[in-house]
């Protein structure tokens, strides 16, 4: 199924702060949000800024296994009936070796994609089988790009008909760097064609996120801030963000 | 010829994606502190998907004004040297004849444009030859800041003449380990007075010092990709300029410290052949110290830039960040890792590398200063050596082009020659 264009997406590491933190936040979240992208607690997210990486660390506490922090996500987006995609990292679950199960769970677990950052970087020979495995299991599949990214690579994926391209917009999730969003983004989306854009890594506020959408992007997460927000003021606060942006963008498409 | 407008991105055409830098696992934010070390430009520079970056005007007049471009020669003197005259051709591309005598100027002088942008009031480096921080403090005098450099100790002591030439130009300049740091003091802690110092503790020392202000840029001499996107100069030039000659190379060679110069050299001629458009035989051989054998004998792996984890980890080959090489008269090539970019392409096969020890490389400059009248900087004589066995294997399999990359010259290495 499609996602809406322009998107708004939310982040939460499941299980985070607590499990059934966790779900009241999704819950509260999920009116605003139109699919989450909802991460599973690691052991080292490689790509993650110090507020996600915290993150991990506190839920990694409080789930045992893989099992159960997707039998978390299923529960949680099915009662707000919610759309969502789960991220990890591959290495966590054992590199190549891991990816037919960890693909298999993930599929049953109801989500749309399975987000893999590391895959491209740290497997780029596991491509094909990863996009087979997927389909295999009725996921579409979903690739995360850097702004330094080879240009023939992209084509390549935009080509394989993913439900969504990722394209990590700072270095790190939370980072705001004086990175060149803007260019960035608008030669992405000419790279990628009609692909699906969504941007995410530097987004905190209506603006950033209509920025992002103008120079080029399809829709944008928000990770690091709705966790800064929920420590700060509670659901009520990162609500307020997401609706925030949300609002924007449909304001915005008029 | 004319100077080039673009630097070139190599990014844009790997055959695989760049594994970005990452915070260590233990060590978060260091990617986030990054906004308080570099110059902003410089990010920026560090991660655009554009293939090809224009030059700024304010670099491109401060290119012209001191000497770019930079000749390409014909090295006929050492073909006869070496006997292989008739068969085989060599070519040199010259960044010694910029005025502070290697291609360091081409990064420093927009790392310094882009502190400036900032309105910062002082710049900050590492140095071990002194090459480089030579470059920082003659580009920092043309945008009017300060300059501080921490000089690796073994090189503070051999390399007196830089030391007081980047004194002269107005720098300070430090021997590290020092005591203005804690990972100076630390390394003096755990080794004694004696430390040598190693590119990565005067990293560490640097950014540290640059912390402690907010008036202070530090500027990377080699290793990110930025800079070897800035040196990428050198290989437009000589594209141009061997396609003046009419001439197609067999083989091209450049000596790797961190890597800013072969990847300055090489990238414009390999990124062509990634997107298959041209040199699709051509040859790319990297010239190390046996001193710092990354490419040759490290592992490929994420390890920091620096001693101190101060900067983010970046994967390629590495020695382990806390490696420290014996002094040699190369201090320039004493650097524990190569840039995330080369040692991809030398993983995937795309690049060889070769391990040189210094007394063959110094009798190699020897014969190079003797031949072609030029005497090299010991870093260079990395290429000039690995350039002879390249022109001597062309020569026994009928002939071809050798063309290397003279990244400095030796005129104040003259301890090394004695
Ligand atoms: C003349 C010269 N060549 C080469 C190097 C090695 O550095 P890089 O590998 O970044 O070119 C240095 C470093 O100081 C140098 O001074």
């Amino acid at each position: 199924m499609a996602l809406s264009r322009p998107g708004y997406s939310s982040y939460l590491t499941i299980a985070w702060p607590s499990p059934s933190e966790f779900q009241s936040l999704l819950h509260k979240l999920a009116p605003c949000t139109d699919f989450f992208e909802l991460g599973l607690p690691a052991r080292n997210p490689l790509y993650d800024g110090p507020t996600i990486r915290s993150t991990h660390r506190e839920a990694l506490r409080k789930v045992g296994s893989r099992g159960e922090a997707l039998r978390l996500a299923s529960r949680a987006a099915s009662e707000a009936g919610a759309r969502f995609i789960v991220m990890t990292y591959l290495w966590e679950h054992g590199g190549p070796r891991g990816l037919r199960s960890l693909v298999e769970d993930v599929a049953a677990s109801g989500a749309d994609a399975l987000l893999l950052p590391d895959l491209l970087f740290e497997y780029p020979g596991l491509l094909v089988e990863y996009v087979d495995a997927a389909k295999n299991n009725g996921l579409q599949p979903a690739f995360f790009a850097s702004s330094k990214f080879p240009h023939h690579i992209l084509r390549l994926l935009a080509g394989m008909k993913p439900l969504l391209i990722y394209l990590g917009l700072q270095p790190a999730t939370g980072a705001s760097l004086p990175v060149a969003v803007k260019s960035n983004v608008a030669l992405a989306r000419e790279l990628i064609e009609d692909s699906y854009l969504l941007a995410g890594f530097a987004i905190r506020s209506p603006e950033t996120a209509i920025a992002v959408i103008e120079a080029g992007a399809d829709a944008v997460v928000v990770g690091s801030e709705l966790a800064r927000l929920y420590k700060a003021g509670g659901a009520e606060a990162a609500a307020g963000l997401a609706c925030a942006i949300k609002k924007a963008l449909v304001a915005r498409r008029g | 010829m004319d100077i080039p407008r673009r630097w070139y991105n190599i990014a844009a055409d790997l055959p695989e994606p760049l594994p970005p830098l990452v915070d260590p696992p233990e060590r978060d934010g260091r990617i986030s502190l990054l906004a308080s070390i570099l110059p902003s430009r410089l990010i920026e520079d560090e991660y655009r998907l554009d293939r090809w970056v224009l030059i700024p005007h304010e670099v491109l007049e401060a290119y012209r004004k001191l000497g770019r471009p930079t000749p390409l020669a014909r090295a006929r003197g050492m073909e006869k040297q070496l006997g292989v005259d008739g068969r085989v051709r060599i070519y040199y591309k010259y960044e010694g004849v910029l005025p502070t005598g290697s291609h360091k100027l081409n990064t420093a002088i927009a790392q310094a444009y882009y502190a400036s942008l900032d309105g910062a009031s002082e710049v900050v480096t590492e140095t071990g030859a002194g090459q480089w921080g030579l470059a920082v403090a003659t580009a920092a005098s043309l945008f009017s800041l300060k300059t501080t450099v921490f000089m690796t100790a073994s090189s503070y002591e051999r390399k007196a003449a830089r030391r007081t030439l980047m004194a002269a130009l107005g720098a300070r300049v430090v021997p590290s380990p020092s005591r203005e740091t804690r990972s100076g003091l630390e390394a003096i802690r755990a080794a004694g007075e004696g430390h040598p110092g190693s590119l990565g503790l005067a990293i560490a020392e640097a950014v540290e010092y640059t912390l402690a202000d907010e008036h202070r840029r530090y500027l990377p001499g080699s290793v990110l990709e930025a800079v070897l996107m800035h040196q990428t100069v050198i290989g437009l030039e000589a594209e141009e300029q061997l396609a003046e000659e009419g001439v197609e190379p067999d083989v091209l060679v450049a000596c790797v410290g961190g890597g800013s110069n072969f990847g300055g050299f090489t990238y414009p001629f390999l990124g062509a052949r990634l997107r298959g458009e041209a040199y699709r035989k051509l040859r790319f051989v990297a010239a190390e110290s046996s001193a710092a054998p990354k490419l040759t004998r490290g592992e490929y792996r994420y390890d920091g830039l620096d001693s101190s984890l101060m900067l983010p980890m970046a994967k390629m080959y590495t020695l382990g960040k806390d490696y420290v090489p014996p002094a040699t008269h190369s201090a320039g090539l004493r650097y524990h890792g190569a840039a995330a970019s080369l040692s991809l392409l030398k993983r995937m096969g795309y690049i060889e590398a070769v391990a040189l020890p210094e007394d063959e490389v110094l009798a190699a400059a020897r014969r190079f200063a003797r031949s072609e009248g030029i005497i090299p900087a010991p870093e260079s004589a990395h290429a000039v050596l690995a350039a002879e066995l390249e022109a001597r294997r062309l020569a026994s399999r009928g002939g071809g082009v050798v063309v290397f990359n003279l990244s400095g010259h030796g005129l104040l290495d003259y301890e090394a020659m004695m």
